[in-house]
């Protein structure tokens, strides 16, 4: 596909059954446009009852055919929201059919489909960008301190990312007799909260769902792949994590390129927990100095009489994640250059996490492939 | 009325020394020298860091001395001698250790409280002027498991100088618990950093200086600062080993317990050393 600097691009939302702020992320910068969302036909119907839901939100078609609605609607941008086990496979269409590519996370519960899509990606000269949160305030801020050598150059790096939100029942509530939760009917019963990252038929445990966060910022800020792992995995607070013994709680010891070092604390910790959305800190060592990041900040206290409980208190601000995401990848396919997180990016992240499930349950160091 | 002598550098025993005021059922007083305390009949010693700590320790229990030593042997063969040494002698020994930090005994009580449920993942950030090994955090963790780690995995700067910049440790614990603890050294600095997160099954507890930190304007940018916690630690601490003497006890932290952290200390750099994972077997490690 040319680059056309300056013009819009044309997207096309090809499934869009868990996460609609990635489209709408995409469209906040106005060099893309949404014509039309589209999805295999044999899909099942709540699978197109999100997708037409979309579609109408936006006042735009959907097509029940993925090549025909590329091929009649002259788009130049696929954006990918499917469930997660169908990731990459969307992605390759899309990108076979020459589309850039912007994709929700995970890049997929497999590394031979991420090495299938990276592949795809390369022979067919397309852009792609595993959607991400390093352009969030503290993000760009703890990337600039590093930049002016602050804090001399880096030797260890570690995330804590406490992500306080429940997911149904917590473990220990299942009653004798009880059948086990199934894991796409807790998914989509989720969807109503906005807790069904998981969602898909094949269960994922939060360093699937959600290690992609702070192993992306990891990668930024280091700049180097992760070589070894060793981690300790559990299902510490929900049953359906339990059920379908993927982690929710998770440490990971992490050893890079160049010998440095780092650590992630990652976990689905519930909603009691903490007061906002969770407690998520990076801890920087460098040869000078270190640096401790709220990911959160910059923050508004907010506080009112009636104020629902699950509301959180402390709101983010100054977010423009969304922009420069669409904005990272407008520059890519312009200049014919590398997103912020590109498609062998997010291999090696999706390589991490699996290293990491593989360590969680032999016990060992686990090499990254 | 105990009679307690407080030697060492002179920093620790000037902190010490103000408490006295403050503490209940004892008095205090400076030694310079161990050999002093045979003529002067003190009850007990509180041993702060200082060069010859090794020799002092020795000198108290040998004479029969309770003894609150505020940092404890780095080494397990060290601190297995002194033990032999204090039961030789019958004197009770009480460690120096970071449970009576006001956030830490907070979390403490909040975890044994059961409102944090049960226990799943400890995390600790440490970072000081100079270079200080992680036994107290390791304690810590050990002290909130209520028992010892069954892996251990490190990784150190330089494996083969124990003078590391960054030191990382991750234990596992029985029942699927976890911890990581990282070490560094910050040479520019002068100030410490700790943090200490306590996740359970139905909260979490978060102590963080980074949460207690004041801003300085001046020049051109702003420099923050550390509220202090004053000397309730200290004190609290203090007055445990006091209590413990009076009720003719064991303190709540003993040599013991120094042990234990040493042990998996001296693990974690074996562990180090050969890139693989400490496991407990029987009541030691093998990698």
């Amino acid at each position: 596909m040319s680059a056309n600097p300056g013009n819009k691009f044309r997207c096309a939302v090809i499934s869009v059954v868990k996460h609609d702020y990635v489209p709408n992320g995409v469209i906040a910068n106005d060099r893309f446009e949404l014509v039309v969302v589209t999805d295999d036909d044999d899909q099942p119907d709540w699978v197109h009852e999100r997708n037409q839901t979309f579609a109408d939100q936006h006042d735009i078609p959907y097509v029940r055919n993925v090549e025909k609605a590329i091929h009649d609607f002259d788009v130049q941008v696929g954006i990918v929201s499917s469930a997660a086990e169908r990731h990459c496979e969307l992605s390759i269409r899309a990108a076979e059919a020459g589309l850039h590519v912007v994709q929700d996370k995970p890049m997929s519960t497999k590394l031979s489909e991420c090495d299938r899509l990276v592949e795809a990606v390369n022979r067919n000269k397309v852009k792609f960008l595993l959607w991400n949160r390093n352009f969030l305030p503290a993000l760009v801020h703890a990337q600039q301190v590093l930049a002016e050598g602050k804090i001399g150059d880096l030797l260890a790096i570690h995330v804590d990312f406490y992500f306080a939100k429940d997911s149904g029942p917590p473990k220990g509530s299942r009653l004798p007799g009880e059948p086990p939760i199934n894991w796409l009917e807790r998914q989509l019963e989720a969807h109503a909260d906005g807790s069904d990252g998981g969602v898909g038929s094949e269960p994922m445990g939060e360093l699937k769902i959600e290690g992609i966060y702070p192993l992306a910022y990891i990668r930024m800020l280091a700049g180097v792949d992760v070589r070894r792992v060793f981690a300790r995995t559990t299902a510490h607070f929900h049953q359906a994590n339990v059920d379908n013994d993927v982690d929710d709680l998770a440490t990971v010891t992490l050893e890079m390129e160049g010998g440095l070092v780092g650590s992630l604390c990652l976990g689905r910790i519930g909603a009691a927990s903490h007061p906002n959305i969770g407690e998520i800190k990076l801890h920087l060592v460098g040869t000078e100095g270190a640096l401790v990041i709220n990911e959160a900040a910059p923050e508004v206290s907010i506080y009112y009489r009636g104020q629902p409980p699950t509301e959180f208190r402390s709101r983010r601000m100054a977010i423009d994640n969304d922009f420069l995401l669409a904005d990272d990848f407008a520059r890519a396919i312009d200049t014919d250059g590398e997103t912020i997180l590109d498609a062998h990016a997010g291999r090696a992240i999706t390589a991490t996490v699996l290293a990491a499930i593989d360590s969680g349950r032999s016990g060992a160091p686990v090499s990254v492939k | 009325m105990l009679r307690l002598a407080v030697i060492g550098n002179d920093r620790d025993v000037e902190e010490y020394l103000k408490l006295a005021p403050r503490t209940r059922a004892a008095s205090i007083a400076r030694l310079a020298d161990v050999t002093e305390l045979d003529r002067q009949g003190f009850d007990a010693v509180v041993l702060c860091p200082r060069d010859s700590q090794e020799e002092d320790w020795r000198f108290v229990a040998a004479r029969g001395h309770h003894l609150f030593l505020v940092k404890p042997p780095g080494s397990a063969e060290l601190v297995t001698e002194l033990l032999e040494a204090c039961k030789t002698q019958d004197v009770r020994l009480m460690v120096g250790s970071r449970r009576y930090l006001p956030a830490v005994c907070a979390i403490k009580q909040s975890l044994d409280s059961g409102e944090l449920g049960n226990l799943g993942l400890i995390r600790m950030h440490h970072w000081q002027p100079h270079l200080a090994n992680l036994v107290a955090e390791i304690d810590l963790a050990i002290w909130m498991f209520q028992t010892m780690p069954t892996e251990i995995f490190a990784l150190a700067e330089n494996e083969s100088n124990k003078k590391n910049r960054h030191f990382q440790l991750h234990l596992g614990f029985p029942g699927e618990g976890m911890v990581l603890i990282d070490g560094a050294t910050l040479p520019t600095s002068t100030k410490n950093y700790f943090s200490l997160s306590v996740i359970g099954g139905t909260g979490a507890a978060y102590a963080d200086d980074h949460h207690n930190q004041q801003l300085l304007f001046r020049g051109e940018q702003s420099i923050s600062l550390t509220t202090g916690e004053g000397e309730i630690a200290r004190l609290t601490e203090l007055q445990e080993f006091v209590n413990a003497l009076n009720q003719q006890r064991a303190p709540l932290v003993t040599g013991v317990d120094a042990l234990r952290a040493c042990l998996v200390f001296e693990a974690a750099y074996e562990s180090v050393g050969r890139g693989t994972v400490a496991r407990l077997v029987g009541d030691h490690y093998e990698c």
